[in-house]
């Protein structure tokens, strides 16, 4: 069963010139991409700083509102739902941010951390809430509960307030998850944890999850699928073994090529691309990756190319591919 | 005999709960024209024995013991006045997280120049000239020298950081994380041209990085680090095919990678250590599978167990 499925999605944000007045132009974060994760199934979504990952993220999990698009959740379209209609599908989906450092109120006890969403949400007695508190640590590997409760964030580890804020998204027991680089900021030694922790919770829980990384390592490592974006849309989406294997958009090509190797033996073709990612306002009409494309051709910069099909799962928007 | 020669680093920063024992018995040689890469978790050492050799290290830090031997001289006898004609122009380094540290008031050209200027007596046109010629070297069109911080991406900065550091022609360069904080096509692109410029200018170089997959491309040697000491020091390929010491081979298995099988990985068990009151003995003891009561009582000494190929491990093998 597609537990989430995004069609056309966009985001526009108007590009301030002062204060006060917003000029007529827009930063196209997310232009138009389509995808479906089947239920108890992770999606890596990959690219390089500036794609726009963080506000899909967003979006699937209505922190924003998109400029257009469609985001059925279980079937039904949330994508422009408000108040009170919106909180009840609050329940079902959660997002965990990037900064584990930032995204934990200071102030906030590991208990009232936790807690808040229960609370916005209105469940249970405080004793109960205690409960599903401490269930939701344990399960994240905060083992005797009774011991973090209490702390504040400055008084974790960089692992330890990940699991925290992986806690929070989990105590409401939501289907869906929206994980926005969970492991970029941590330490290798506790990366590994946090990752393997987020495998199990999959497994026990059937839970799914779009996992944002800018690391195609990681990507490859969780996902069972992965899209790759480029400023604003998804160049390329395949079961994850068959994209690392058998990339086929020039952009997906160049990023694996340049993932550095954890064996000194091993000799590396470095696919070398011009330039660097700009910011999407007001794009042209064309392949958005055509400035920088070692193969570029004069319609790529005339025309927009449409998904072409690899094969049964695996999408490909380029011109130069022929199904 | 190496261009760098450390034998039994010793040192401690002080602080209110007590001394931190960041650096404990560290010894290793870099050859002239050699890349050395220094790995391990976070707060393992690796940016404190880079300051030492620079002799930058915070006030509260403390060379207990050891010696520091720079072409047959040991660094730490000598007086400030004399590191200031070393520091930049013989050894120099890239710091940490060092793209951030630009000065955003004034145009990139004029912070490189005021680093020549400092060193050298040369006219401002052999300078500019030099600073041109810098900027082809790390791969930024020499026009866009005269513009400020701001208007430069976060690769461009970490290029003209480089080219800072490569400005007075040093011998011997510490990069400390040059890369880190970058997406993956720049910090390619900045390792490849590392590599280059390494070659081309016969320079030796010592490599910081908490990753490994980043040091197996870049270096020859690698020494692994573990709170505080080096528990391995290998020439790269070996160390990769047999490594020795249980904690390298827990840190390779804790990498993923887009080569090979997909397999799970299991991180090193347990938690970092408080180098402010480390384990007794082997600092690994805790987390290692192998550990007997040996480990808990003596610290392994480190050892050449095979040719080149140095292991501080009670039970090697
Ligand atoms: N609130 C906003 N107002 C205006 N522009 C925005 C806003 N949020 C994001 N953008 C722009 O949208 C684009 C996509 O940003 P986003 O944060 O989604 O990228 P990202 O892929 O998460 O990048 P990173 O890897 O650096 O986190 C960028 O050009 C960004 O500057
Ligand atoms: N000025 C200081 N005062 C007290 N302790 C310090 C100081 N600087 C560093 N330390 C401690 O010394 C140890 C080694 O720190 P160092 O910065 O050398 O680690 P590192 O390996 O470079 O880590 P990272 O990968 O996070 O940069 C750490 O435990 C750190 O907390
Ligand atoms: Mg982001
Ligand atoms: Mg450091």
């Amino acid at each position: 069963m597609k537990l989430i499925e995004v069609t056309d999605l966009k985001k526009y944000f108007p590009v301030r010139k002062g204060i006060f007045s917003k000029s007529d132009k827009y930063v196209h974060a997310v232009d138009g991409i389509n995808f479906s994760v089947e239920e108890g199934k992770i999606l890596g979504l990959a690219g390089e700083s500036g794609c726009g990952k963080t506000t899909v993220s967003k979006l699937l999990v209505r922190l924003l509102e998109p400029t257009n698009g469609k985001i059925l959740l279980e079937g039904e379209d949330i994508a422009h739902k408000k108040g009170k209609k919106l909180k009840e599908f609050r329940k079902k989906m959660q997002m965990i941010f990037q900064d584990p450092y930032g995204s934990l109120n200071p102030r906030f006890t590991v208990m009232d951390t936790v807690a808040e969403p229960l609370i916005i949400q209105g469940i249970g007695t405080p004793e109960e809430r205690e409960d599903a508190v401490a269930k939701a640590l344990d399960i994240v590997g905060l083992k005797s509960p009774e011991e973090f409760l209490f702390r504040y964030p400055h008084e974790l580890s960089g692992g330890q307030r990940q699991r925290v804020a992986i806690a929070r998204a989990l105590v409401i027991e939501p289907k869906f998850v929206a994980a926005d680089e969970p492991v970029s900021m941590l330490d290798v030694s506790i990366r590994l944890g946090v990752m393997n922790l987020m495998l199990e919770l999959r497994d026990r829980l059937n839970l799914t999850i779009v996992f944002v990384t800018h690391d195609l390592a990681c990507a490859r490592y969780m996902s069972d699928e992965i899209a790759i974006m480029y400023l604003g849309e998804i160049v390329e989406i395949a079961p994850t073994e068959e994209l690392i294997n058998n990339p086929k958009h020039p952009y997906t090509k160049a990023l694996l090529s340049s993932v550095p190797i954890p064996d000194p033996s091993e000799k590396r073709k470095r696919i070398e691309v011009k330039g660097r990612v700009s910011t999407p306002i007001d794009p042209p009409h064309g392949c958005r990756f055509a400035p920088r494309c070692p193969h570029v051709t004069a319609k790529c910069k005339k025309k927009d190319p449409h998904n072409v099909r690899v094969s049964d799962k695996h999408l490909v928007a380029c011109h130069s591919f022929k199904s | 005999m190496g261009i760098i020669e450390i034998e039994n680093l010793k040192i401690y920063y002080k602080t209110v709960k007590g001394y931190v024992k960041a650096v404990e018995n560290v010894s290793f040689n870099i050859e002239k024209g050699e890349t050395m890469g220094l790995v391990g978790e976070s707060g393992c050492g690796k940016t404190t024995i880079g300051m030492s050799i620079m002799r930058l290290l915070p006030r509260n830090a403390k060379i207990i013991g050891g010696k520091i031997i720079f072409e047959g001289e040991d660094l730490i006898k000598k007086r400030e006045e004399e590191m200031e004609k070393i520091r930049w122009k013989e050894i120099s380094m890239i710091f940490q997280a060092a793209m951030n540290a630009l000065n955003p008031v004034y145009k990139i050209e004029n912070q490189i120049l005021e680093a020549i200027y400092a060193h050298e007596n040369i006219s401002k046109k052999e300078a500019v000239e030099r600073v041109s010629r810098l900027y082809s070297l790390v791969g930024i069109d020499p026009r866009r020298a005269k513009e400020y911080p701001h208007e430069y991406s976060g690769g461009m900065k970490q290029r003209a950081v480089i080219a800072m550091a490569l400005a007075c022609n040093p011998k011997f360069i510490i990069a400390d994380e040059p890369t880190t904080a970058l997406d993956v096509m720049v910090q390619d692109q900045i390792i490849s041209e590392i590599k280059e410029i390494q070659k081309k200018l016969q320079m030796t170089m010592m490599y910081i990085s908490h990753d490994i997959s980043v040091i197996a491309e870049t270096c020859k040697r690698i020494g692994v680090m573990y709170a505080g000491g080096i528990v391995e020091y290998a020439d790269a390929i070996p160390l990769f095919k047999k490594p020795l010491h249980p904690y390298t081979k827990a840190l390779m298995n804790s990498f993923p990678s887009i080569k090979g099988e997909k397999k799970k990985l299991t991180p090193v068990p347990g938690e970092p250590p408080n180098l402010l009151n480390p384990p007794s003995g082997c600092r690994f003891h805790p987390r290692c599978s192998k550990a007997k009561s040996l480990c808990r009582k003596k610290a392994p000494k480190f050892v050449e167990y095979q040719h080149r190929h140095f292991v501080a491990c009670h039970y090697v093998g």
